[in-house]
């Protein structure tokens, strides 16, 4: 059986960057991936989490709304 | 009045006293023992924003910090702290007092006279230099300085000791040279030549474009022969070690922004898309295997702009656990490269 980290590194390589798919994080608690949007929700979005679902099984997925990250060195303006 | 003034006056009102008179140690659960030892009662005195219920106001405040907190009937008149200075607001906050405490081997996250000064001078030239506080690439804006290393490449003096922060701080996104000057403080917080405290010695290049898998965003500046440095983070102190990361583990950080916050590691491998350009969105990295980490209670950012290089340390036990570089804009998370990625990329160990 593939490991949580081995799904989530799949799940990443193949999701990020769609549908507001910003980040794939793990949660060895709830033995689960995390699937981080866009706090705009995307019209594809529903699908593609419903792919994930089927494709991180037997883990559980846990979709999470949040901001995307920048770096944070003060911004010039 | 201004709020460092009236800081000024209560520090050297009750700490004056304080040290005419001493300080308790130790919270006691006797009323009458408390009552009576009230005037030894205030140990520190700061600035910041006042807490209401466990959470952080817009508005600014002088602290005092006491020993035990106690209600106002059992005081004597002398004895009650005063609600405002002039016009300032005050905070009671209670927390143990510093000791000193041999081999460095005291608890963190306490409020001590020199730590106060310390985060008040983040954005502020120090020297010594102290980790903690504000620093950049000349053409840099201003982030924050992680701690002090020593590098573990064979070809590099091993007696050198070398700052730490971000790759988007000291090298400015893959664009500088090695040999660039380093400043503490940051240009944007005023840092001119005059400033120079480190040159660029090395850093590992960023991959533009969310294809290509970061670890790190790190690089290290050769402190000059002329600078001091006391190697240890502002109000937290000096590092007992690195540990890994893991979920639901308190940590802190001290940086050139938010000053000390705390958060808890919510992901501990978390693969991330990060924004590299203030002015455009579309140029992205991708990072892998980072620690995720929601602010906590009462503080309302981990991290903002200008924290960038923060040295995550579990709060604890006072261990390295990662590097600070990205968020969103309001904070309530942050995202760091783990310290042990840090650590074999760029070929350091880090001074304790």
């Amino acid at each position: 059986m593939r490991s949580l980290e081995e799904v989530k590194q799949y799940l990443s390589g193949k999701y990020l960057g769609k549908a507001g798919i910003h980040s794939v994080g793990i949660s060895r608690r709830d033995n689960a991936v995390r699937v981080y949007v866009e706090t705009e929700s995307d019209n594809e979005l529903e699908g593609v989490l419903k792919e994930i679902e089927k494709e991180a099984a037997p883990y559980k997925i846990v979709p999470i709304k949040s901001q995307r990250s920048s770096i944070t060195d003060l911004d010039r303006a | 009045m201004d709020l460092l003034e009236a800081k000024k006056m209560m520090s050297t009102r009750l700490l004056g006293a304080a040290a005419e008179r001493g300080i308790v140690r130790f919270r006691t659960l006797s009323v009458m023992v408390a009552a009576l030892s009230a005037g030894q009662n205030v140990h520190s005195v700061g600035v910041g924003h006042k807490i209401v219920e466990g959470k952080l106001t817009k508005e600014p405040c002088v602290r005092l910090y006491v020993v035990q907190k106690l209600a106002e009937s059992l005081l004597s008149p002398n004895d009650v702290l005063p609600k405002e200075v002039d016009g300032i607001a005050t905070d009671v906050i209670e927390s143990a007092p510093a000791e000193i405490f041999p081999n460095g081997n005291e608890p963190p996250g306490m409020p001590t006279a020199a730590a106060v000064a310390c985060t008040d001078q983040r954005r502020k030239r120090q020297r010594p230099v102290v980790a903690g506080i504000s620093t950049a690439h000349f053409r840099v804006t201003a982030g924050t300085i992680s701690c002090f290393c020593r590098s573990t490449a064979e070809a590099d003096n091993h007696e050198t000791v070398y700052a730490l922060s971000n790759n988007h701080v000291f090298a400015d996104v893959n664009r500088a040279q090695i040999g660039d000057d380093l400043y503490q403080p940051g240009p944007a917080d005023g840092g001119t030549p005059n400033d120079r405290f480190a040159v660029l010695h090395r850093f590992v290049s960023i991959q533009l474009g969310g294809h290509a898998p970061n670890r790190v965003d790190a690089a290290i500046g050769e402190i000059l022969p002329e600078i001091q440095v006391d190697p240890q983070i502002c109000t937290i102190g000096h590092l007992t070690g690195v540990a890994q990361g893991e979920e639901n583990m308190r940590v802190c950080k001290h940086g050139r922004t938010t000053g000390y916050t705390e958060g808890v590691v919510f992901d501990p491998s978390i693969d991330a898309l990060v924004g590299m350009d203030h002015n455009d969105p579309g140029i992205v990295a991708l990072f892998q295997n980072q620690l995720r980490i929601n602010v906590a209670q009462p503080f309302s950012a981990f991290g903002l702009g200008g924290d960038s290089g923060s040295l995550v340390v579990n709060q604890a036990s006072r261990e390295a656990v990662g590097l600070y570089n990205a968020g969103p804009p309001g904070g309530d998370y942050g995202l760091a490269n783990r310290i042990q990625d840090v650590l074999a990329e760029l070929q350091i160990e880090l001074l304790q």
